[in-house]
């Protein structure tokens, strides 16, 4: 069952383990997918390169680590830079910031998803994935409050359901798909 | 839509708020706040990204105990309140070396730059002791400190004297250690710091020929013959506007062939680009037209 809204951004957050999945997603995705797809991974503060290039050897659809205040446009992927919080600002910019770490990661899940919930409300999808902490729970909640779409990756398809389970606790989400399944529901959404 | 499950769900427990965002604020209110906090400091809050805005201030309210904008409004009219405002509102999080990469590009740069005669090295815009004192310890190993004037300049007096004892954030000693390791500087870490006080404190030999500057610097002015102008992820809160300003400022006060560093993550803006030449595009070090810069490796 698919929605038909009219979505402004995918946002999609994880860590221990997200790297194989968010890649499988973007090797499965329609080339012609026209929503700005926007990723925060937990990564290493001092390691700056090799996971957007890491990315872009399947992705379907350029991979690109934004610089702050670049507009976000559709049919790209935009991944948060190392050691930079990644938001979304209410002029469809990215900003980034220095501040302090959240759930000990900066990127921090929670402030890229809680900041697509303040500026895209219900025209946004947040998906969490895989990932040892439990960042990126309370930012998916924020995008439920606003009556965006949730998708949790089914815990038994993660390397480690700490983050997808802790979103599970706080609210029911859209749906449970594995990382096939969510390749699958994004080819259809309405573009 | 109906909202639906794929498979049978935990029940639901509620839980803290814990996402960083502040839904606290509406736009117009912050936009209100941060006119009123612009023409009561002459700090550009005005030209401050919204979400950062909403951030800061519900972290403001939230440490000076506020309980409304009009108690807010009431307390900027008061020199005391606008000094711990200053302390307060700036992003603080930085570190010692961050980005080893940049530092290790800018070594042989500065060695470069000072050939010969002195330099003067400007921080516009200091959010905490890391950066200058990260600049500090890399020309002391290129054996040119005594001929490096720095000036840093922030808006709050307390934050510039906290520079001026050389203090250190306790809570990032380790990062700043494995940083320094990463630039592969010539000295050993530790001995460039002691605990006093159980705060760490730099050598305070280090920190001749550091000057401090109150104010916001597009309030101030630039120094003149400056030759390297340190901005590093300043420009991220605040908008195109306020950052063409600053660098145009930055343009003037830089000798021919001086240098600008900003964030990796930043841009200078476009109409720089005839103006400054891009020396690296990672690291993001730009040079004033004027003079060649001669490499040396020695």
């Amino acid at each position: 069952m698919i929605d038909n809204k009219k979505y402004k951004a995918v946002v999609i957050g994880g860590s221990a383990g997200s790297f194989s999945v968010v890649s499988k997603i973007l090797s499965k995705i329609d080339p012609g997918f026209s929503i700005p797809v926007i990723i925060c991974l937990h990564r290493l503060k001092h390691v700056r390169s090799g996971l957007v290039e890491g990315l872009n050897i399947k992705s379907n659809i350029k991979v690109v680590e934004p610089n702050d205040k670049d507009h976000i446009s559709g049919n790209r992927a935009y991944l948060a830079p190392s050691n930079y919080h990644l938001f979304i600002e209410y002029d469809n910019t990215f900003h980034l910031s220095t501040e302090e770490p959240m759930n000990h990661s900066r990127p921090a899940i929670d402030h890229t998803f809680s900041s697509a919930a303040q500026t895209y409300r219900d025209k946004v999808l947040g998906i969490i994935l895989t990932g040892a902490n439990k960042d990126g729970a309370s930012g998916l909640k924020d995008i439920h409050d606003k009556n965006g779409t949730t998708i949790i990756q089914d815990p038994d398809s993660c390397d480690i359901d700490t983050m997808t389970k802790a979103a599970l606790k706080l609210f029911r989400p859209d749906h449970v798909l594995t990382p096939e399944k969510i390749a699958d529901y994004l080819n259809q959404l309405a573009v | 839509m109906a909202r639906f499950l794929s498979r049978t769900m935990p029940s639901i427990s509620s839980t803290e708020k814990v996402a960083g965002v502040s839904a606290g604020f509406g736009i117009r209110e912050v936009k209100e706040l941060s006119s009123v906090m612009a023409e009561s400091t002459g700090v550009p809050y005005d030209h401050m990204p919204i979400s950062f805005l909403k951030r800061r201030l519900s972290y403001i309210f939230k440490k000076h105990n506020i309980r409304n904008s009009d108690m807010f409004r009431q307390m900027l009219e008061t020199e005391d309140y606008k000094a711990r405002l200053f302390y307060d509102f700036p992003v603080d999080t930085t570190e010692m070396f961050r980005d080893p990469g940049f530092w290790r590009y800018l070594r042989p740069l500065v060695r470069c730059l000072s050939t010969n005669e002195n330099i003067n090295v400007w921080f516009p815009e200091v959010s905490t002791g890391e950066e200058v004192f990260s600049f500090l310890i890399l020309v002391n190993e290129l054996g040119i400190r005594d001929m490096v004037n720095v000036i840093c300049q922030h808006v709050s007096e307390e934050r510039l004297s906290e520079i001026e004892k050389g203090i250190l954030n306790n809570r990032n000693i380790q990062l700043n250690s494995s940083n320094y390791v990463r630039i592969e500087g010539s000295g050993v870490f530790e001995d460039y710091y002691s605990l006093e006080d159980n705060v760490f404190v730099l050598k305070n030999s280090l920190l001749k020929n550091v000057r401090t500057v109150r104010g916001h610097f597009l309030n101030t002015g630039a120094p003149k013959n400056t030759s390297v102008i340190m901005f590093r992820n300043n420009m991220l809160y605040y908008d195109k506007e306020v950052s063409e300003r600053s660098i145009a400022g930055f343009w003037d006060a830089l000798l021919p062939g001086g240098i600008i560093a900003i964030g990796a993550k930043e841009r200078i803006p476009e109409s720089f680009d005839a103006k400054l030449e891009c020396l690296n595009t990672k690291e993001k070090v730009f040079k004033k037209h004027g003079f060649e810069i001669i490499w040396s490796n020695d």
